[in-house]
């Protein structure tokens, strides 16, 4: 406990710098473009559209799934995903990307990760909004089940930051684990409810995919936002998710703090 | 007065790990590993004491630790043994100052100075600064990878000196300037020495440190040779490089081996004294260590242990179940315990059936609780399944239960009857066989004419389905109100189901109840229906 302890605490004493480095990050990222920070946007709502019409209109046939407009049901699966496939894909190259910059300065290195995370947040609100917008205007109205939303943004947050402080220190000498990645994060998005959802698999089959803990979020994100059930209710999912989050972010925060001195050996 | 003192250094030293292979780093993280791995000394006990105000010039041939020492100043990599106390913000110089190459040299700045943990405005404020010190005239706006290496340092020099650190480490960055330059950054450095902040200059230029240095640190191959007034640590530097220029190339590399191997020797103690304190120190170290190790051990295993337990009663807990309903239906066939607990049968039927009783009562719940509606003999419905003996229905939109003897899903016979309107008239009473084709003739015509039409209303009131009924009970009669105010049907009482023809009827019945006493058929253009218990006959125009 002592080596997360650690960790988190350089999270909190760096909350300023972490805080100036993500909007610079996203300011510049997008510089280079015409549109600029309108591709954030763009990219995420073709692809939404793209899913709605061949999978809600061409495979489905227009029908709806759990009592809800298969549009509605995919945005509010989707944009989470978005934001985890975001995070994870760039919080794990963080820290080879910026390696050169700080090997020769006094910076605490696993905060790295969590710029990503932070500078991806804005985009994620910008779609959260979005998401409102149209949940508005398919006349879907806040439910009492709102308010389990804040555990699973903090569900999500805790997640994000122990696989990408893992994925990131992993990535610098196993180099291998940058080209595993973008594939992986693909079938764990199919194997994740976000596009169809698993309830005509055999409840093994199910049980099996939930093994997958974005499963747990997409899926605690919906009965947030549609209504559902409590997190509560599934106890043995609930335990299993944080040991699942907590093992991860043990072994990640082991392997940084071993290694941090020595990252620009593996350069 | 006393100097204070800026940076105390005691006993500091610093091991390398050399790894064999490149699993084996992976593999000395994990707490269970008994990797051995020779280590290799890149500093060895060393200390020292550096006042406020004070340049350090710090000498010594390639791979002499030099690098180590300032990247441990600049607390860039932590110490393996002994005390460092530093006495403010330091900032490192080196050659290649980390830039990132891809972005543009004011890019590189802003972000830098961010790094550094500077705000937005005082960035905005320092950036002319900078672009004065460095020079780059238009290169500014062009990405680091078309620079030169002067413009690289030089880029990278004004930035580190622009972040106001109290301490200042120069790492041979002034080397790759030229002439002007470097003037520019002596000056610097002495507009820093005035303003009482301490600075260490690393360089193989003994000019160069003399110029600017107070102290000299000579390092010999991880060791501090000699630490003093410039003048004296030069010569003798100097004395060393003539001498150690004079070697032949086979002598050099053999003095280099030597020196390394003493480098990858582990420590020897002169007294034992020392060695004894030494060895209970590192004692203590290893236990705390192993302890360390054990309660991360054991953190990871019980997290681990937490997960496959959690996963293991998601997949199993289900299995476990349908392991005790598989016990009980066992122990139910073999007859011998008798349990009150039915096991529930399933069945899929998906196919049309109808009412084969007086009335349905549909439900809506399974366990035929909540009443829902109820629907007539020969009302058609689609049966979905069946569930021990209660049908699972749909009934127009409705999805209902009811009980599965309400329900027949045999086959209807589409075969018309050969029976006349005329022959059946024998079985009515009197009264309408006199005038029936007048009664007849109100059906489909509105109720409230029907009302108006006949005579002798005795009651007004609903059937069991909820439909308004007009009792002529004088004439035997009663008419049912349809869905949109016509009148739907006819029933006529007291027929005489003693006559051979009900048993004609009944051969010729398209459907029968369960019970045999309710009959549907066709006659003419009606659908009738026999009801020989309550001794009516129903006559609805057919569709």
């Amino acid at each position: 406990m002592s080596l997360i302890y650690q960790v988190l605490r350089e999270q909190f004493a760096n909350a300023h710098l972490i805080w100036r480095l993500a909007i610079y990050d996203m300011k510049s990222r997008y510089q280079m473009h015409y549109l600029g920070v309108l591709w954030q946007f763009l990219g995420p709502m073709l692809q939404i559209l793209v899913y709605w019409f061949v999978i809600g209109i061409g495979i489905r046939g227009g029908g709806g799934v759990e009592g809800q407009p298969y549009f509605v049901w995919l945005v509010v699966g989707l944009i989470p995903w978005f934001f985890i496939n975001r995070s994870i894909l760039q919080g794990s190259g963080s820290i080879i990307a910026k390696v050169n910059l700080v090997s020769k300065m006094n910076f605490p290195v696993s905060v790295l990760p969590t710029i990503n995370i932070v500078s991806n947040t804005f985009n994620f609100m910008a779609m959260f909004f979005i998401m409102w917008i149209i949940l508005i205007f398919n006349n879907k109205g806040a439910s009492i089940y709102l308010l389990q939303l804040p555990y699973y943004m903090i569900a999500l947050y805790i997640l994000l930051f122990s696989l990408t402080l893992f994925g990131s220190t992993i990535a610098l000498f196993v180099r291998d684990f940058q080209m595993v990645l973008p594939p992986l994060m693909r079938i764990i998005f199919y194997l994740s409810p976000v596009l169809w959802d698993t309830s005509n698999f055999s409840e093994a089959i199910q049980t099996a995919l939930k093994l997958n803990p974005f499963y747990y979020i997409v899926v605690g994100f919906r009965s947030s936002i549609l209504g559902g059930e409590w997190f509560y209710q599934d106890v043995v999912y609930t335990v299993y998710f944080w040991s699942f989050t907590f093992f991860i972010l043990l072994i990640g925060s082991l392997i940084h703090v071993k290694f941090r001195d020595k990252f620009v050996d593996y350069i | 007065m006393e100097p204070k003192v800026k940076i105390r250094v005691k006993n500091v030293s610093k091991q390398y790990k050399l790894y064999k292979r490149n699993f084996e780093k992976i593999l000395d993280v994990l707490p269970f590993s008994k990797v051995r791995t020779q280590n290799f000394h890149a500093l060895r006990n060393i200390s020292f004491d550096v006042n406020e105000g004070e340049t350090i010039g710090i000498v010594g041939i390639n791979g002499s630790g030099k690098s180590t020492l300032s990247n441990i100043l600049a607390k860039v990599i932590p110490v393996t043994s002994g005390e460092l106390d530093i006495r403010g913000e330091t900032s490192l110089i080196a050659i290649s100052v980390g830039l990132d190459k891809n972005l543009t040299g004011l890019d590189n700045i802003t972000q830098k100075c961010l790094m550094h943990g500077l705000k937005t405005d005082e960035i905005k404020a320092l950036t002319p600064d900078i672009l004065e010190f460095a020079e780059l005239g238009d290169f500014i706006e062009q990405p680091v990878k078309n620079y030169s290496s002067g413009m690289k340092a030089r880029l990278g020099f004004a930035i580190s000196i622009h972040t106001n650190p109290d301490i200042l480490i120069i790492d041979e960055a002034l080397s790759v300037g030229d002439q002007t330059f470097y003037q520019k950054c002596l000056d610097k450095i002495d507009e820093f020495k005035k303003s009482g902040k301490t600075i260490f200059f690393v360089s193989h230029s003994i000019s160069q440190i003399r110029s600017i240095s107070d102290r000299v640190m000579w390092i010999h191959y991880g060791e501090m040779q000699d630490f003093g007034e410039a003048e004296s640590v030069l010569s003798q530097y100097g004395d060393f490089i003539k001498w150690y220029k004079n070697l032949s190339p086979d002598e050099k590399k053999e003095y280099k081996n030597n020196m390394n191997i003493k480098q990858r020797k582990d420590f020897q103690e002169n007294s034992a004294n020392g060695r004894l304190g030494r060895q209970a120190r590192k004692k203590k170290n290893t236990n705390d260590k192993n302890d360390k190790k054990t309660s991360l051990t054991f953190q990871i295993l019980l997290l681990l242990c937490f997960m496959v337990v959690s996963a293991w009663i998601m997949f199993d807990g289900k299995a476990l179940k349908v392991n005790i309903d598989e016990l009980k239906m066992n122990s139910q066939t073999v007859g011998k315990v008798e349990t009150k607990e039915k096991k529930t049968v399933q069945e899929q039927i998906e196919k049309e059936g109808y009412v084969a009783v007086q009335t349905a009562t549909l439900f809506s719940d399974r366990n035929l609780t909540t009443e829902a509606v109820k629907i007539p003999f020969t009302t058609t419905v689609y049966v979905e399944g069946k569930v021990d003996d209660v049908y699972k229905i749909k009934y127009g939109q409705l999805e209902a239960y009811t009980n599965a003897n309400n329900i027949d899903i045999s086959q209807k016979s589409d075969a018309s009857s050969n029976i006349e309107l005329k022959d059946v008239l024998k079985v009515m009473p009197t009264n309408f066989t006199n005038s029936y084709q007048f009664f007849l003739a109100q059906l489909s015509k509105s109720f409230t004419d029907v009302k108006g039409n006949l005579r002798g209303l005795t009651a007004e009131g609903n059937d069991p389905y909820g439909n308004r009924t007009l009792v002529f009970g004088n004439l035997n009669l009663t008419y049912i109100e349809g869905q949109d105010g016509e009148t739907k049907s006819l029933i006529i009482d007291n027929i005489n189901v003693a006559d051979p023809m009900i048993g004609s009827l009944s051969n010729e019945s398209i459907l029968k109840s369960a019970s045999g006493e309710l009959l549907f058929l066709k006659i003419n253009q009606y659908d009738a229906i026999v009801n020989m218990k309550d001794k009516t006959m129903q006559l609805t125009l057919s569709e």
